[in-house]
This record gives structure tokens, sequence and C-alpha cells, in this order.
């Protein structure tokens, strides 16, 4: 057996998950977190349960949580992350930096996994859209933050019957801000999402602007279906603008047989896509790990997606590109499967 | 952690020396995978491979370096033995463990199964003409060709097949015929997707979006023209003018077809199924081809529509999973988690209700046993709360101790008191870090369904002013039917009319691990004795 641990940079859901399929294994790990707590975003994401789990996975992250924590086989360290690796002799180490003190320590590692994770597109970007400066335009997180707080109140004013638009693609598939790509989570979670509102607060009236409805996988039929019966409208074709009148209503615009037609909602949220993280651009040109043209690392092929170009340096979640929860954790799986092959083989860092 | 798992942890050094037997049955890409990587961990892996499995057109699958990545997947599988067959094992469980008898009467023993069986594509519509064709791993076209493609029809088309047909249908452009996609939704859920999408556009490819009308197909002139097939539709942005296209073929894209699975795979998987027919129920306890029931393992298509680079990271997840799982397997020393008393009358409701498959039947001639596996317990409790004969106990969760626990509290302090029994996974998780609200008491156990109509009418008669089970959602019961189970048991008690007002008040609500503050309101609701209504919360859910 090894003993020196892999190292796992990032523990969010797919760091956790790495590590806890390591546990399983019998591989000692360690788990190095920026942020002065474990569970990254998925943590500040909400239940999307109605009267049945609606498989968001979100929930997954607290067991993980306490799991790795209580773990002997992990060390976790939060408030530090990856500065270099540095070789030694027959071996590498890897240089971790306290966040708050720039103090850096040693430590041995076996592998290094990279979990870094994705930043979420910030919507104000699209000015046309009025986030931060319409009331009433929110984005998806911020709406996950008030379900988790159990303040739904302060997005519904205690009112029935509002009109709540989903705008789809917010910074996805948009060649124009250089990411002409699908964020796979989105269509799913905004789904879910009004499935939610409407059975906190029943004369709720959703409609959902989209490009195309990405949502294969288990539960996408069983999710259009439930869709469909609480009379959530699809609308295809994302409104160019949003813009506020009398009482705080926002029209939204959009265009049909290349007319402009104007709708009235109460609420709008916007579907914010992932982006690579800010960190993950050095931290890969440190490491040798190529980037996709999107700026997220490139794994080594389709087949083996937890590979990178380097030996011993894996990736897991959506630092190698965008993905929802339940991909996520599939993909971590994948990548703690690496891991053990190579252990065998005796290919690691 | 539990003590079982540092147990585990203990005796994984030895693992490595121990033999652990893999049984793949199936065939195509995920098998292949799934056997090579198990075999890659140590693993001694028999794959009975069967002659004729169903697959969809991987190969053709678009995105950078797929043809290469392809290769990856060798069917020439490294340290795999492959019997070829051309019909399944028959498997059952004996002792903790598979036993198979395969095609020429030879039996062998194994750790875990794991379950490839491929899926068949859906017919082509019968709203179609019979001419138009259903596009599959055989479809080929001829040079200078017009085609359309047509997708989502009647029901979604896979989005892997869909960007097969996209690449296709470019293809034949560059080749100098002619290609139109007609669709709902496009299918770009990939990386590369969007960038095949305008390759396409830009080819040539005419792509025409359609609303809740599919476009109308004539054949033989009948639309007008004299092509083999006229399409006429309207886009659905663009709906002033009717589009109309002539062609020379009509292709149907369609999607993984459940009803094609095998019988022999639906029994392996334990008629384990989600609400389209596809293997492994939708809990999220299910991902990466995890079932409920111990060490069986289902993977590929036959789970739900995958892709290729889906297919292969479930494989490896799973392989990596039941790696784990047989790491158990070398535990010498196990404490037996349920032990099954004299007054066993042998219903075997037990093995019925076991969503594990972790009680067995030891078929001995004077009187056959009901014995339970250690190692493939969960220690959910279902088993002992619905044992009609109360012949089973649990080592660490016994119910006489929680109604023992239930009566300290004393007759006086218990009528104020409320009595909460949640599911460690969720509210047991909860309540550690909630300020858990006056006159409440909280207690944690193994799952709602441990939660037997005894604890819940000695917890009444001792004088509790009220019980409430917390179990989670509906479809994330970590044991399949726990919750599902604690909710009709309350119902029951509901029904008998007892609880119409006042107190004691009986109840039951979900929860999940991450909505503390909705587990704050809900307790001091229900305590507080508000009604379901006006408390916002779903604490009698099952009266639905």
């Amino acid at each position: 057996m090894v003993e020196k641990p892999v190292i796992i940079v990032g523990g969010g859901i797919a760091g956790l998950t790495v590590a806890k399929t390591l546990i399983d294994n019998g591989l000692p790990s360690t788990v190095v977190e920026r942020a002065p707590s474990l569970g990254g975003h998925v943590r500040k994401w909400a239940c999307m349960a109605t009267d049945r789990c609606q498989r968001c996975f979100c929930c997954l992250t607290e067991g993980l949580v306490q799991e790795v924590s209580a773990s002997e086989k992990v060390q976790v360290l939060t408030g530090r992350e990856l500065s270099s690796v540095v070789s030694n002799g027959d071996g590498k180490l890897v240089r971790l930096k306290d966040v708050t003190t720039g103090e850096e320590m040693l430590a041995e590692a076996s592998a290094l996994v990279l979990a870094t994770g994705f930043e979420p597109y910030d919507a104000a970007e699209k000015i046309f859209w009025g986030h931060g400066r319409l009331k009433g335009v929110y984005t998806l997180p911020e709406v996950d933050a008030l379900l988790r707080e159990d303040t739904l109140s302060a997005f519904n004013n205690g009112t029935s019957g509002l009109r709540v638009a989903f705008l789809q693609c917010v910074g996805s598939r948009d060649a124009a801000a250089g990411a002409n790509y699908c964020s796979q989570y989105c269509c799913k979670a905004a789904l879910r999402m009004a499935l939610k509102l409407i059975h906190e607060c029943t004369e709720m009236a959703v409609t959902v602007f989209y490009i195309d409805l990405q949502i294969a996988g288990k539960y996408a039929g069983e999710l259009l279906k439930k869709v469909e019966q609480k009379k959530v409208r699809l609308r295809q074709g994302v409104p160019g603008e949003i813009t506020q009148g009398p009482d705080d209503v926002l029209e939204v615009v959009t265009e049909q047989n290349g007319h402009n037609v104007r709708e009235q909602f109460d609420r709008v949220i916007l579907s914010v896509g992932q982006r690579p993280s800010r960190a993950a651009a050095s931290l890969a040109a440190q490491l040798g790990v190529p980037m996709s043209e999107f700026g997220f690392m490139e794994p080594k092929s389709a087949v083996s997606h937890s590979l990178t170009a380097v030996q011993g340096i894996y990736v897991a979640g959506t630092c190698s590109g965008p993905k929802d929860i339940e991909q996520t954790v599939q993909h971590a799986g994948q990548t703690a499967e690496a891991i053990l092959a190579d252990l065998r083989r005796g290919k690691l860092l | 952690m539990t003590e079982r798992q540092s147990n585990m942890f203990n005796a994984i050094e030895q693992a490595e020396a121990t033999v652990l037997r893999a049984l793949i049955v199936g065939g195509g890409t995920s098998a292949q995978v799934a056997a090579q990587s198990l075999a890659d961990m140590g693993v001694d892996v028999t794959f009975a491979r069967l002659s004729d499995i169903p697959s969809k057109v991987y190969i053709s699958l678009p995105g950078p370096n797929v043809g290469e990545a392809m290769k990856e997947i060798s069917t020439d599988l490294e340290g795999v033995q492959i019997i070829d067959v051309d019909r399944a094992p028959a498997v059952r469980r004996a002792e903790g463990r598979f036993r198979a008898v395969f095609q020429d009467a030879t039996e062998s023993c194994f750790e875990c199964l794991f379950v490839a069986p491929g899926v068949a594509l859906r017919p082509k519509p019968a709203a179609l003409p019979e001419t138009a064709e259903l596009f599959d791993s055989r479809t080929e076209i001829q040079p200078g060709e017009r085609v359309a493609f047509l997708t989502d029809c009647l029901s979604p088309s896979d989005p892997a097949l869909t960007m097969a047909a996209i690449k296709m249908a470019a293809q034949n452009v560059l080749d100098g015929g002619q290609s139109l996609v007609c669709f709902k939704h496009v299918a770009v859920a990939h990386l590369f997707g969007e960038s095949l999408y305008d390759w396409a556009r830009n080819a040539g490819v005419q792509f025409l979006r359609y609303g809740s009308e599919m476009p109308t197909i004539f054949t033989d002139g009948q639309g007008g023209g004299s092509a083999r097939f006229r399409l006429k539709a309207r886009d659905l942005i663009d709906s002033e003018e009717e589009s109309v296209f002539d062609c020379d073929r009509v292709m149907a894209v369609t999607g993984p077809d459940a009803s094609s699975i095998p019988q022999w795979a639906v029994e392996m998987a334990d008629g384990d199924r989600d609400d389209e027919g596809f293997l492994l129920s939708e809990s999220i306890h299910c991902h990466s081809g995890g079932s409920f029931a111990g060490g069986v393992f289902v993977v590929g298509e036959a789970t739900g529509s995958l892709d290729l680079i889906t297919c292969v990271a479930q494989a490896k997840a799973a392989a990596a999973k039941a790696k784990a799982w047989m790491s158990g397997f070398d535990l010498t020393a196990k404490a037996e988690p349920i032990s099954v008393s004299t007054a066993c009358a042998r219903c075997l409701t037990c093995h019925r209700v076991c969503p594990h498959k972790a009680m067995s039947v030891k078929p001995e001639p004077s009187r056959p046993r009901v014995e339970p596996w250690p190692l493939w317990c969960r220690e959910c409790g279902i088993c002992a709360s619905s044992c009609p004969a109360v012949a089973i106990r649990m080592a660490k969760y016994p119910e006489d101790v929680m109604i023992s626990r239930v009566r300290e509290i004393g007759p006086a302090a218990l009528e104020q008191t409320t009595v909460v029994f949640g599911c460690q996974r969720s509210a047991g998780l909860l309540a550690e870090s909630i300020r858990v609200p006056e006159h409440v008491q909280f207690f944690a156990v193994p799952c709602a369904g441990w939660v037997s109509e005894h604890v819940i009418w000695s917890t009444l008669s001792a004088g509790a002013g009220g019980v409430l089970v917390v179990g989670c959602h509906h479809g994330n019961c970590a044991s399949n039917t726990g919750t599902d189970r604690a909710a009709a048991r309350i119902r029951r008690g509901l029904d008998t009319g007892l609880f119409r007002q006042g107190r004691p008040r009986l109840g039951y609500a979900t929860i999940a691990p991450n909505e503390a503050a909705r587990f704050e309101r809900l307790l001091s609701r229900f305590a507080a004795g508000q009604t379901s209504a006006d408390a916002g919360t779903d604490y009698s859910a099952c009266h639905k």
C-alpha cells in the first residue's frame, strides 16, 4: 500500500467524492480547500424536493462533508491552496500556501487531483437583462440561497399569483462572450426550481425562455411531464431586453416572426452558466496541464476523461468542463478509478 | 463514521491478498470498460460476453479525437477471462455471494455482479410513412442523396444519437448531397456540441425547428413535385412561410427503448427500474451504476439515455465503487448487525422487504433458516420493523432500548414533549447543528423505515404529547422504501381517527440534510400544534 496521500485540490463535491471513494478503497488523501470550510458551491444551494426528490443531488454534499471530515484516512486542510509542485529525488512534493498568512508547507503526494470547480457567470455583464440594476431580477443561485435560508418570502413578498420568467443560457452558448458551450446544469436546474417555486406558492405562473432544452438522462422524461402538468410555459427564444415599468413590473421583449413582443412579469430569474475558475489558468500553466479553448482544463481524451497530459495529475468535476452535480459525482468516481488503476501500474506522480 | 467502516479500514490492508471476483454479464462499450477497469484495479474478472448486444452509434459520435478515444476501449481485454455465451448465465445469491451457472453447466462464485445488457433503439414511429427509415449504426448514405433527419418525433430523441445524425447530415452535404434536420430541441449537451452544430450549419445543413406540429411528409408526389418524399413544415420562430423540402430518404432519429431490456437483466437488477422502465431507480443513491441491492451494479444504456463519455464515466465509477464494496469481503471478525430469534415463523417477510438483499434462506433439511448476510446489511431496520413475529433484533439499534430511552423522559415531562424520530442521513445530520425547539426530543434512527408501529404506539402509550417521524424525501431514501413505509405507518395511525385534534399529535414529514432552516420551522410548528396548512410544511404529506 502507498503511504503517501493523494492530494486533492478543491473541497467541493468533486473533491469530496474523490476522497470518499478513495476512503472506501482504503487510500489516504489530503483535501486542500481555499475557503474556510468544505462543500463548495453546492453547499449554498437548496433542496429542490417538492412532494418527492427531484434528483438535484445537492444534499449529497452534507453527508460527504461529514464523512470526509470524520475519516482518519483524510487530512483536511482548509484556508490553503496549491502553490507549486516540486521534484524531490524519486518523488514529488506539493507546496501548499496558507491563503491568509502566505506561509507555505510541503507535503508528499502520490498523485494530484485538480478539483478546483467553476465560477458562476456574472449576470451583470448582460446589462440589457438588468441584474443588479432592475428590481426583481435574480440569478438562479440567489433564489437557491433564499430557499436554503427558508426566506422565500423575500422573493415573493407574500404576494400570490406572481408571474415569474426564467431566462436560460445566461452566459452560455454565447460565442460573443467566448462561451460557445452549454453549461449542462441550468436547464434541469431551472425546471426543478420552477416546480419547487410552484410547490411553495401554488398560484405562481412560470414561463421559461430557452434556446434548446438540454435535459438528457434519468428523470428527464419525468421532469418534462411534471413541467407540463404544472402548466409551466416553455417559450423558445431568449429575450433581448428587460425593462422596468410602473409598479416595478418587468417587461420582457422577445422576437416572434420579426416583430417585438412584450410580456410582463413580476420576477425574472437568470440561469447563469458556468465559467472556468480564475485560478485555473495559472494553476494549469504551472503544472503543464493543457487548457481547452474555453479555459477549462483539458482531459486526456473523451475516454480517459479524468487523466491529463501530465502523469500523476488528474482532474475531477467542473474544472475540466461544465457539469451538473450528477455528472460531477460520476466524473469524480471515474477519477478515483483512474488513480486506483494507475496505482497498481505504478504510474503515479 | 460507523464502527463497521473503521473495521473495514483495518481489514483493507490485507484485502489485496484476497482474490476478489467479479462477474460481468452483457456486452458493448460499458461492459468492456467495466471489465478492463476492474481488472486494472486487481479484481479477478469473468466476462460472460453475450454474442448479440444492441448498441447505438457511438463510433460516429462527433467531437475532437473521439475516433482516437474509441481505440482506447479495446475489445482485447487484458487480464479478463472472457466466456462467449449466447444466453446469460443463471445467477442467484448464495451465502452472500453470487453463484452463476453458465451455459456449459459450469458453476462459479463471485463477490459482485455487473449487468450490462445494452438496449435497442425505439422503432420508427408508426405515424411516419412506411418507407421512412430508422437511423442507427448501420445507416449509410450514398453520395448525392437528399436526406431529411427527423428528431424528437413523439418523444425526445437521444442527444448522442441526434448529434451523430447531425454529423452524418453535414458529411452528406460535404459529399455533395442535401440534408435537412427537423428538430424540437438541438442536443448540444456536450462541450463540443455547439461547435458541431455551427460546423453543420456552415457546411450547409438546413435546420428546421418545429413546434407542436410535426412536419407533414408526403410520399410519391402526393404533395406535389417528383421526389420520393416531400416535407412541409413551419419553423417555430419564423412561421409565416411554410418550408418545403424534397428528398430521397427520411430518417427517424429515436432513442433507447426500455421495453427492449431483456428479462434476465431485469431479474439480475432485482426488478429495480425507473419510471421510464430503464434499470435502476431514479434515487440519487443509485448513481454511477450502484443498485440498492448489495453487490449489484448496472451499467450502460439500459440505465437510461447515455452518451459515450457518460457511459465510460459510469462504468469506471461503478468499478471503483465495486472495488470498495468487495474490499469489505475480507472482514473476518464481523459483528452480526442483526440476529433472528427462534420466534421466526419463516414467513420470509424480511427477505421480501430487505432493499439490500441481505436476507438469505438457508435450506436445511429439518428447518430452513432465515439468515442475514452481515456485509450486505446496511442496518436500515426495515426487516425488524416489518417482522410480524418480532423475531429480528438489531445489534446497534434495538427497539426496546429506544423505547426505554423514551420512557426515561418520565410521564410528566413526556406529556409536554413531542418525540421526533428522524433518519440519521437527513434529520439526524441536521439535529446536530440546528436549535431544537423546546419540548422537542429528537432521536436519530438509522432510517425512517426503522420506526415500527410498535415504537410509535409504545411512545404514545408512554404518554408522549406527540410523535413525528421524519424521513428523507420520497425517492431519496438510501434504503429505497424506508421513508415510504414510515409514511404508510403514520397514515394507518391517523386513519384510526384518534388524532383529529389536540394532543397527542401524530405526524410524518420529509427533509433533506441541506434544509436546516426549514427543519427548524417544521419542528417548532409541529410542536406548537399547528396544522400542516398554516405551518406551510408537509408533515402530513401522507394524507395525499
